[in-house]
């Protein structure tokens, strides 16, 4: 399987996506740079975290119209795997290739710690790995992880499964006190309609080795793989 | 305004008819020519800074007098003017020596003149644009004594009027070339100014900052181009639109509580709602006022507002 990890000026989670696709998953990977105006030959695009542009004007705002975003979005309309983590989310939001926007964490902090997450639909490229209700351990690290959506698109995405992660407590419980930074609906991950394009705030590939405190990113990782040898 | 047939095209402009009599709209390329031709090359975004300075600098004249053919800016690299009968003689003023004139008499470059020379050139591709004397004009036919004197005397004006405005702005004019024509028999100043027929030097760092860049392989000719546009463009007055971009009504707004909570502890009781957003200010030099509102809202829509979170409100200031 052939990764790419889109690179904007400001990313800086790019290395580790690299690192644990390449040395933890040994899986093919190279970086896209953000001025490539087409790209071919991968399976999964990845839009990894950072402060893309400076997060100026707003997080995502200035990056997703790098002529990298139009392949992006080609590719992505096509049926091709993207998943865009923390800043990678919020690019995919502004691009409009996923409904919603970040608001600033209700606590007006920069929040940088592990959370507790649900899966809420097992049955997806990006989770089918994990058990129904699973609790996975992965870190967020972001000051804009505040998601909100209009109510109707919010239903739309509850009937059709689309909200694949949810803030919990240790022991899958979602409540108020389990949500980090305020976000509709202790909302950390959704889907697209067509569930290719999957964005979420926290950050698996720094929880993808057990020396790091957690392994519960591999869930995901692992489940693209498997999605992409079944589809192959 | 309807722009209407080519009637002539040069290396850097295109000139066209327009349904006007007497006016011609001169749109500028961002093709690059030099040493007669024999260097070519594109230099993005200098039809943009060409006609926009030219439209700065020939305002700026007019206002102290400079008969220029400059009518008005009509988009962003098309300037309206009246149409002239073009003198084919160009007029170069030199305060420092540069190019080819460093080279004929031997000069090493940048000595400052003990005054500004005027030099005529005939404006003749085939010959390589020679440079002429005062008898070769007469001898040519190509204007009159007087209207020579007068073309030298304006050269001199313009150069007391633009040195000190460059300098203000960081930048030494060390050399220019103008262009006249007539209309209705009268003498006006043709052409363009833009660093491609002036050479600036950076005041402070002595940088090439005009089309030598391009001449001379130095790089960073596009930014050198822009970064002249934005020091004379500066204090240029033009529209100005201030947008307003506000969290959404029923949208949270974290950053507001906090400081409604803080109102409220220092005893403003009377604060109801505190929404904290945004406000970008836009200059907009030589843009038509009926457009304005149209391309704000536009970038509000694209770029600077998110239509999902956000309202904004535009204010439009001439």
């Amino acid at each position: 399987m052939r990764f790419g990890v889109v690179v904007f000026p400001g990313s800086n989670c790019e290395a580790d996506c690299y690192h644990v696709i390449n040395k933890v998953l040994r899986e093919d990977v190279e970086y896209v740079w953000h001025q490539e105006t087409y790209v071919s030959g991968y399976d999964c695009l990845v839009l990894p975290g950072g402060f893309s542009y400076g997060d100026y004007l707003r997080c995502g705002a200035i990056a997703r119209f790098s002529p990298v975003m139009d392949a992006v979005s080609s590719f992505a309309r096509e049926g091709g795997l993207v998943i865009g983590i923390c800043n990678g989310f919020q690019i995919l939001l502004e691009a409009g290739l996923l409904p919603g926007a970040m608001l600033r964490n209700t606590s007006l902090h920069f929040i940088c710690r592990f959370v507790n997450l649900r899966v809420e639909n097992s049955s997806t490229p990006w989770t089918n790995r994990a058990a129904p209700g699973q609790v996975l351990r992965i870190p967020i690290a972001h000051n804009e992880g505040n998601y909100v959506v209009d109510r109707d698109t919010h239903r739309r995405m509850v009937e059709e499964g689309r909200i694949i992660l949810r803030y919990c407590d240790g022991e899958g419980k979602v409540s108020e006190e389990a949500n980090p930074n305020g976000a509709l609906d202790n909302i950390a991950g959704i889907c697209n309609e067509g569930f290719n394009v999957f964005g979420l705030m926290p950050h698996p590939e720094r929880a993808s080795e057990e020396i790091l405190g957690s392994a519960d990113g591999l869930v995901i990782w692992e489940s693209i793989m498997a999605y992409h040898a079944e589809r192959g | 305004m309807e722009k209407r047939e080519l009637i002539y095209e040069g290396k850097a402009k295109r000139v066209y008819a327009t349904d006007q009599i007497g006016q011609v709209i001169h749109e500028f390329k961002d093709e690059a020519t030099a040493f007669d031709g024999k260097k070519r090359g594109i230099i993005e975004g200098k039809g943009r800074v060409n006609a926009q300075m030219s439209d700065i600098i020939f305002r700026y004249l007019e206002r102290r007098g400079i008969r220029t053919h400059h009518i008005k800016l009509l988009s962003e690299n098309e300037i309206l003017t009246w149409w002239l009968e073009m003198i084919p003689v160009e007029i170069i003023v030199r305060n420092y020596a540069a190019g080819s004139l460093a080279k004929r008499l031997g000069l090493p470059e940048r000595t400052e003149m003990r005054s500004p020379l005027v030099e005529f050139y005939y404006k003749s591709d085939e010959l390589g644009d020679p440079m002429l004397s005062r008898e070769h004009v007469r001898e040519l036919g190509l204007a009159d004594e007087e209207q020579m004197d007068e073309m030298a005397a304006i050269a001199l004006k313009v150069n007391d009027i633009l040195r000190p405005y460059f300098e203000e702005r960081g930048l030494v004019l060390a050399d220019f070339k103008l262009e006249f024509g007539l209309r209705e028999g009268r003498l006006y100043l043709g052409d363009e100014f833009s660093p491609d027929v002036c050479r600036l030097w950076d005041t402070e760092t002595g940088e090439v900052m005009d089309k030598d860049r391009f001449r001379q392989d130095l790089g960073k000719v596009e930014e050198t181009y822009a970064e002249v546009l934005r020091r004379i463009g500066e204090e240029e007055t033009g529209i100005t639109a201030s947008v307003f971009i506000s969290p959404k009504r029923g949208i949270l707004d974290p950053a507001g509580q906090a400081a409604l909570g803080a109102l409220k502890s220092l005893g403003f009781d009377e604060v109801g709602e505190v929404r904290i957003g945004k406000y970008i200010t836009l200059r907009l030099p030589g843009m038509e006022a009926e457009r304005v509102m149209d391309r704000v809202r536009e970038m509000c829509e694209r770029l600077l507002a998110n239509p999902i979170i956000e309202d904004y409100r535009i204010e439009i200031e001439e």
